[in-house]
């Protein structure tokens, strides 16, 4: 009698615990819960260089690039994954996908050319509006202007840049305020959100990926906010 | 005889190239522009820079790009079947690299790649000058034999010999002959159909009913929220728990068949919501172009995945490559130039034209811009005293930063709008808002006169407006509107009455994808303030529901 009711006792606590192991197998390989991979994101207009640094980092070789389509990622110094996002505006629904996938993201390089600011000046300031608004979105604290092609003739300096695209900002908050709403509003505060915007601290260092030269700069930069 | 050879990766990555030269990389950077990057998504596979002729092929599942250009007219024989074998070549190569998101080394493409790519070229470059000899004698014989031909997808341009090489990794050369093996009409055919079945098995599918989808395992069409269809419930409610059984097992490639019944009701939902048919047509293929041979993930169904490419297309057309910022560019004239900014506003009769305007000038007047309304339809009886309407509660509404400019009915309307254009710099006006007659787009006088119109004076903005309601015409509309500004595109649509459509805003995704123009502005009613930009995303959300 003792042996029948352990060996019922032990078929009724398979069955159960054959059910619990299946549906966590379902769940886990539905939701795939795994820890979230710390990430540093380059974004920035078109034709900035954010392909070419990227190769720079994750290959140490300079790559000769053509326009991205798709983001590029790759680990860097085995611990943080850099993903490359491409810049042209046909490309933005990547960057939605990319932030919401379970990346940890710890800081956000903003590549822009120092070389066109006269004419980019608008365009740069636009994108460095969008990238914030997302950077308060995602809870990312840190974003490191990366004035790039400073070996070209034209290349403005960090600083000039710097009062350059901030001054920008303010023109484009003060646009922004006047705009219409899109068909579908956002449920978006404008005067909480302008000083938030401003509150997130922005770092500006030139250099350039092509020659490979403050590379160091901003590397140390990089890795001294992880 | 060939310039260029490269392979990149779809991140920007250049893989190999044969040649360093600046024209080149101008090459590869237009062929980027625009077959991906542009407003259309490009159907065609080949491009135009100057002189070279640049063709492309994609491998969806890897991302990765084979491009070659040529100036020479004679490499074009051959480029297709080039790119095909390199792509094929690669491919198996670094099949290992590529499946876990490895780029191969550049040592590695040196070493195994390039020889390859090398002893190809030499052989097709030989092949073609052969070729040419063979070609005549080769029509004469290929002639009577025509007729006997049942299978007319197997068109001989030339016939080429060449001997079947054994090289590990290297695809064989097609043999076309008069003749063809059985066992090389299957080595020709790259579908998943057999060739004996006839190409319109696809066709015959649909016709036979959706019996085909519910017996059929993995690639069961469940089109769930599409359309109510009484037979897909049985199977919708395979994708709980249990389906992941089947879901291990792997994802799949997607293959034409599996597509096509598929795409044929997304297609049919689209033409519901009032999209134009040929413009359904067209995006059904280019969306076709890019799903073949696509991994399907496990747990998804062709349908979802049919339906995220339908959604990235849409948004992707719809999403203007250059933000139209209105406010700054009315500023920066302000500041630069000195002179007012002209907004004019086009488009056949009865769409909204002077309705939008008060919108837009209403808009304006809150950024404390001083307005002139100009007048311009001149032919229409009640269009001034409409416009006088309008400024008058503008007047009452906002102060009188906005004056009406008319002179009278019956004049021309190029005569009008310099006369405007004159009394607002002389009255420090900062924006001329010009209301234009509507017109048929097929009547070739009063378009005539449109022309002239436009040319009359500096245009900074010309807007069409185009109402939701109209259905195919909206093409039409806009490409002939686009024709008679043949000197300057259009600047934007501005589609009006979209309040009266709701879900059905087809029109949108039709002339965006027909001209190239983005649109700008949206009229949800027939208030001052009932004007919106485009969300892209609600656009695209209402014509998948």
């Amino acid at each position: 009698m003792l042996e029948n009711w352990w060996t019922i006792l032990v078929a009724l606590a398979t069955i159960p615990l054959a059910t619990f192991i299946v549906f966590s197998l379902f769940f886990a390989s539905k939701k795939t819960i795994q820890k979230k991979t710390p990430a540093i994101f380059f974004v920035g207009p078109t034709e900035s260089g954010k392909t070419t640094l990227f190769c720079q980092l994750v290959y140490e070789k300079t790559k000769s690039t053509v326009p991205s389509i798709e983001p590029n990622e790759a680990l860097w110094k085995d611990d943080i994954v850099l993903v490359d996002l491409p810049g042209h505006a046909r490309t933005k629904h990547w960057t939605e996908k990319k932030l919401n996938e379970s990346y940890d993201i710890r800081l956000v390089v903003f590549v822009l050319n120092s070389a066109t600011m006269d004419r980019d000046l608008h365009q740069i300031g636009l994108s460095l509006f969008d990238v914030l608004l997302k950077c308060r979105k995602h809870k990312i604290s840190k974003v490191l202007v990366a004035c790039n092609k400073f070996d070209l003739f034209t290349a403005q300096p960090a600083k000039q840049i710097q009062t350059a695209v901030l001054k920008e900002l303010d023109n484009i908050f003060e646009e922004k305020e006047a705009q219409l709403d899109a068909i579908v509003t956002e449920d978006v505060d404008w005067d909480q959100l302008r000083p938030q915007l401003q509150d997130i601290p922005l770092e500006f260092l030139s250099g350039s990926a092509l020659k490979g030269t403050n590379l160091d700069q901003w590397i140390q930069w990089m890795e001294s906010s992880l | 005889m060939l310039d260029l050879f490269a392979v990149t990766t779809k991140g920007g990555i250049v893989l190999w190239k044969t040649s360093d030269s600046a024209a080149c990389q101008k090459c590869l950077q237009v062929l980027f522009y625009e077959a991906f990057l542009s407003e259309r998504r490009n159907v065609e596979n080949s491009f135009h820079q100057g002189r070279f002729t640049i063709q492309f092929q994609e491998s969806i599942q890897n991302s990765i790009v084979f491009v070659v250009a040529f100036q020479d007219a004679k490499a074009e024989a051959f480029t297709q079947t080039l790119l095909n074998s390199m792509h094929n070549v690669f491919i198996n190569l670094f099949q290992e690299q590529l499946q876990k998101k490895k780029l191969p080394t550049e040592s590695d493409i040196l070493n195994n790649f390039v020889p390859l790519y090398n002893a190809k070229l030499a052989q097709l470059s030989k092949v073609s000058e052969k070729e040419k000899n063979n070609v005549q004698e080769t029509t004469l014989l290929e002639k009577p034999k025509a007729p006997s031909r049942e299978k007319s997808r197997n068109k001989a341009h030339a016939s080429r010999q060449a001997p079947p090489t054994s090289k590990k990794g290297k695809k064989e050369l097609r043999k076309w002959d008069d003749q063809l093996t059985s066992e090389e009409q299957e080595a020709l055919n790259y579908s998943g159909k057999t060739p004996d079945v006839a190409p319109t098995s696809s066709q015959l599918s649909n016709v036979i009913g959706d019996t085909n989808f519910q017996k059929t395992k993995k690639g069961d069409v469940v089109i769930g929220d599409l359309e109510a269809d009484p037979n897909q419930n049985p199977s919708a409610t395979s994708s709980t728990a249990f389906s992941f059984f089947s879901g291990l097992i792997g994802g799949k490639y997607l293959k034409e068949d599996d597509l096509d019944p598929v795409l044929k009701k997304v297609q049919e939902h689209l033409i519901q919501k009032n999209v134009a048919n040929s413009i359904s047509l067209e995006l059904c293929k280019s969306v076709k172009k890019s799903l073949i041979g696509k991994k399907v993930g496990s747990f998804e169904s062709v349908k979802q995945t049919v339906n995220a490419a339908f959604r990235e297309t849409l948004t992707q057309i719809l999403t203007p490559s250059t933000s139209l910022d209105l406010l700054h560019s009315i500023r920066a004239v302000q500041k630069n130039e000195d002179r007012p900014y002209t907004i004019s506003l086009i488009g056949v009769n009865g769409v909204g034209k002077s309705t939008t305007l008060a919108k837009l000038a209403y808009w304006l007047l809150s950024n404390n811009f001083r307005i002139l309304v100009a007048a311009c339809d001149t032919f229409r009886s009640g269009a001034i005293e409409q416009l006088g309407v309008h400024v008058r509660n503008l007047q009452s509404l906002k102060g009188s930063s906005i004056e009406l400019f008319a002179q009278g009915y019956g004049k021309d309307s190029s005569f009008v709008v310099k006369n405007a254009v004159e009394y607002a710099k002389k009255n420090n006006f900062d924006v001329i808002l010009i209301d234009t007659a509507g017109r048929r787009h097929n009547d070739q006088r009063l378009m005539g006169s449109l022309e002239k119109f436009t040319k009359a004076t500096k245009l900074d903005k010309i807007f069409q407006v185009a109402e939701a309601l109209v259905g195919t015409d909206s093409l039409a509309q806009a490409k002939h509107f686009q024709a008679s500004l043949y000197h300057r595109p259009l600047d934007g649509f501005i589609i009006s009455k979209v309040d009266t459509v709701g879900k059905l805003v087809g029109v949108m995704v039709g002339m965006v994808y027909s001209v190239r123009v983005p649109i700008v502005f949206v009229g949800v009613g027939q208030m001052y303030s009932d004007l919106r930009t485009l969300s892209v995303d609600w656009v695209v959300d209402q014509l998948m529901k």
